[in-house]
């Protein structure tokens, strides 16, 4: 039973974090499909990822919170199925950097490759966005993602994100440098289009 | 007591950083002019300054020029932080003091150190962010051949209203190849 709905929406919902869930962060964050588009090429031990909960998502500005697909969505194939009508966490997604004096933060998400294109990454960024100016009062947005990385770019272009700009080779993957594309949105944006 | 020389240009000589220097970087660093230019609207103390300085991360040296006696005296500070190892990226940061600007200091400064991260740290890009309005900033990466890769709009608050931020990038191989030329 994952922790407490933070966030709602009609396909996922945004649970609190919770200890029995760091099982499925840890997974995710050591598995190539997920670590290395976040660029992260580090293993991490599932005592760090417990030290990261206590240190960052237990105690910091940011929100890091577990996306939970509705059960019984005929989307939703494998152990996803459980019926026994509780959420099913399927990756998290995070606002951190959060400058209080810019108003500014940045957004990440990652969702575990088994249920990838379900739109599950758009409805629970979405979510977030919308907290991130209706509630937390932000100015503006960032998100970042590897060149390679077709699927996050959609994310943030289908949320209205404006393409700010092209770092070019200060990632290395696959034996080379990528270049990071940097998405930005303003809360001005996000109410015309919302509203 | 005057840090040793560690790089040298025609103009400028970057030198250590010395604990007689703390009382120039409080004093010059400090001012409306200068922690505006880099956007760092917290009052920093003595103490402040003193442990950034002399314990803080990256790699720190102070811009040396020659005064109007040909003695040296002390203009600004310049600093390279490397971001991350495995993909050897580096940022750099740099403020001149205000009585100094215009003088192609900054430039220099920041040439020597490019080369520097280029040449010995084995970086393969190094980055530079600067915040609309701040031309002299802007026209050291110009100068020095860096691409503008992006503008992060309204990513930056600074006299009353957001600012754009700019960033800048030059890559090892373009370096080479301009310092061939």
């Amino acid at each position: 039973m994952p922790g407490a709905v933070f966030l709602r929406g009609d396909r996922v919902s945004l649970h609190t974090i919770e200890e029995e869930d760091l099982g499925l962060l840890n997974e995710n964050v050591n598995d190539p499909r997920v670590r290395r588009p976040l660029t992260n090429a580090s293993a991490t031990t599932m005592a760090e990822t417990e030290a990261f909960y206590e240190n960052v998502v237990c105690d910091d500005d940011g929100v890091n919170l577990l996306i939970c697909v509705h059960d019984g969505d005929d989307a939703v194939d494998g152990d996803a199925k459980r019926g026994d009508g509780d959420p099913v966490p399927v990756g998290d997604v995070a606002l951190f950097d959060v400058d209080e004096r810019t108003r500014s933060a940045e957004i990440a998400i990652a969702v575990h490759p088994e249920y990838w294109s379900n739109g599950y990454g758009t409805a629970a960024s979405r979510l977030l966005v919308a907290y991130a100016f209706d509630e937390r009062n932000l100015h503006r947005l960032q998100a970042r993602v590897m060149a390679t990385n077709d699927a996050s770019r959609r994310i943030w272009e289908t949320l209205g994100f404006t393409h700010e700009g092209r770092v070019r080779e200060d990632q290395f993957d696959g034996g080379e440098y990528r270049d990071t594309h940097y998405f930005g949105l303003l809360e001005r944006e996000w109410r015309a289009r919302e509203g | 007591m005057t840090g040793a020389v560690f790089l040298r240009g025609d103009r400028v000589t970057l030198r250590t950083v010395e604990r007689d220097d703390v009382d120039f970087v409080h004093a010059e660093k400090n001012k409306p002019e200068v922690h505006r230019s880099f956007v760092w609207p917290y009052p920093e103390t003595r103490d402040d300054v003193e442990e950034y300085l002399l314990e803080g991360d990256g790699t720190k040296l102070l811009v040396w020029a020659a005064d109007a006696n040909g003695d040296p005296e002390r203009v600004g500070q310049v600093g390279l932080g490397v971001e991350d190892e495995r993909t050897r990226h580096g940022g750099l940061g740099v403020w001149i003091a205000e009585p100094y600007w215009g003088e192609g200091y900054g430039t220099e400064a920041c040439e020597r150190l490019v080369a520097y991260a280029f040449a010995e740290r084995n970086l393969h890009r190094v980055t530079a962010r600067v915040v609309e309005g701040n031309e002299g900033s802007k026209r050291i990466w110009e100068t020095l051949g860096f691409e503008h890769e992006g503008v992060h709009r309204d990513a930056e608050f600074v006299n009353g209203a957001y600012r754009d931020v700019h960033v800048y990038g030059v890559l090892e191989s373009e370096w080479r190849e301009r310092d061939e030329d």
